[in-house]
């Protein structure tokens, strides 16, 4: 059975500055949906109201179109990896697997760097290793659909393929939305990709939509 | 399982502040245990008010972490009515003790002369009578 996330009528102000006014956005899942858009548009604060924790003036926000404001109390609805470390420092790495009911040898098979380390603490392990353990997890989270916030930021190209390759694994489980400044990455593996530009999501045809709505050179 | 889990979390989210909020609470028991029930507004407001305090400082400097809960199911409210509400009973409960302890013979009351006698309390007089 397909699942849908979709997402309309959001309007998100700061102070008098209009961020997202004319929003429709829908996932399923088995699909990769792609966010584009210029720094400052909102795709942070758009997925951050789709996981229900920002509020905005509007939204409607709808799982199977049942609505639900806060999916952050749905864990298996939906996850979202932030474009940040979130786990916190102390925990080691068997800890936080078993948090999220996932096997660690599964790990150390996909990435060898972390064979037998998984009494390591997250605050010991390097800024990327650290980002490749949280999208990792957030991945392969029991959810219907993830968000993933500036997926390929501080990763290797090694690893990022790998990422590709386990997204394109998980993608058979839940639908996914991601952003990255990496577009070409964006572009490679999804199904159908947004911009956002002026407030508005744009579904993109052609590819030359993403130079014309002013996101990249082509 | 789940409920083990979640217990598990809120102990990882409650160690964040557990040091400092119960170096408050051995601070407040010895108060306590010198001026006894004068102070005991001054203390329940000043312990509330180091709450406040924490859950200040955690947003500040934790405020990332809060999406490891969510991701897992706990929202931010849960983890702050859990922890901050246990940390409270705790607190009184230790007080209570403290001041059950430390008044053998009962609890001071003032009396029409102003002059103060002691109301043995039930449960310290049934402690002496067993063990005299």
């Amino acid at each position: 059975m397909i699942h849908t996330l979709e997402a309309d009528s959001i309007t998100l102000e700061f102070g008098p500055r209009l961020i997202l006014s004319d929003i429709h956005i829908q996932c399923r899942t088995g699909e990769i949906t792609g966010l584009l858009g210029r720094n400052g548009q909102g795709k942070t604060c758009l997925m951050r109201i789709l996981f229900g924790d920002l509020e905005a003036a509007g939204r409607s926000v709808r799982f199977n179109n049942i609505p639900v404001l806060r999916a952050y109390k749905h864990p298996e609805l939906l996850t979202y990896l932030p474009q940040f470390n979130f786990i916190p420092e102390s925990l080691t790495l068997q800890r936080i697997f078993s948090d999220f009911g996932l096997e660690f040898e599964e790990l150390e098979q996909r990435f060898p760097q972390f064979r037998v380390r998984q009494k390591s603490r997250i605050g010991d392990l390097s800024g990327g290793e650290r980002r490749l353990i949280s999208i990792y997890l957030i991945i392969r989270s029991r959810s219907r659909f993830t968000l993933l916030d500036e997926l390929f930021s501080h990763l290797m190209p090694i690893q990022i393929d790998k990422i590709k390759e386990l997204l394109q694994e998980e993608r058979a489980n839940k639908g996914f939305l991601i952003t990255d400044h990496l577009y070409r990455h964006i572009t490679d593996i999804s199904d159908k990709f947004y911009i956002l530009s002026g407030g508005r999501t744009h579904l993109v045809k052609e590819t030359e939509d993403i130079e014309k709505l002013g996101y990249a050179r082509l | 399982m789940k409920f083990r889990k979640t217990i598990r979390l809120l102990l990882t989210f409650y160690k964040n502040f557990f040091f400092f909020s119960f170096l408050m609470t051995l601070i407040c028991m010895g108060l306590f245990r010198e001026y006894g029930m004068s102070i005991f507004s001054t203390l329940f407001w000043l312990k509330l008010s180091t709450l406040g305090l924490t859950i200040v400082v955690i947003k500040s400097y934790k405020n990332k972490e809060f999406y490891y809960y969510q991701n897992l199911g706990l929202t931010r409210t849960f983890l702050w009515v859990s922890t901050l509400g246990f940390d409270f009973i705790l607190y009184l409960f230790l007080l209570t003790g403290i001041h059950l302890l430390s008044a053998p013979h009962g609890i001071k009351e003032p009396s029409a002369a102003g002059t103060s006698y002691v109301v043995a309390h039930p449960a310290i007089s049934l402690i002496h009578n067993l063990y005299p």
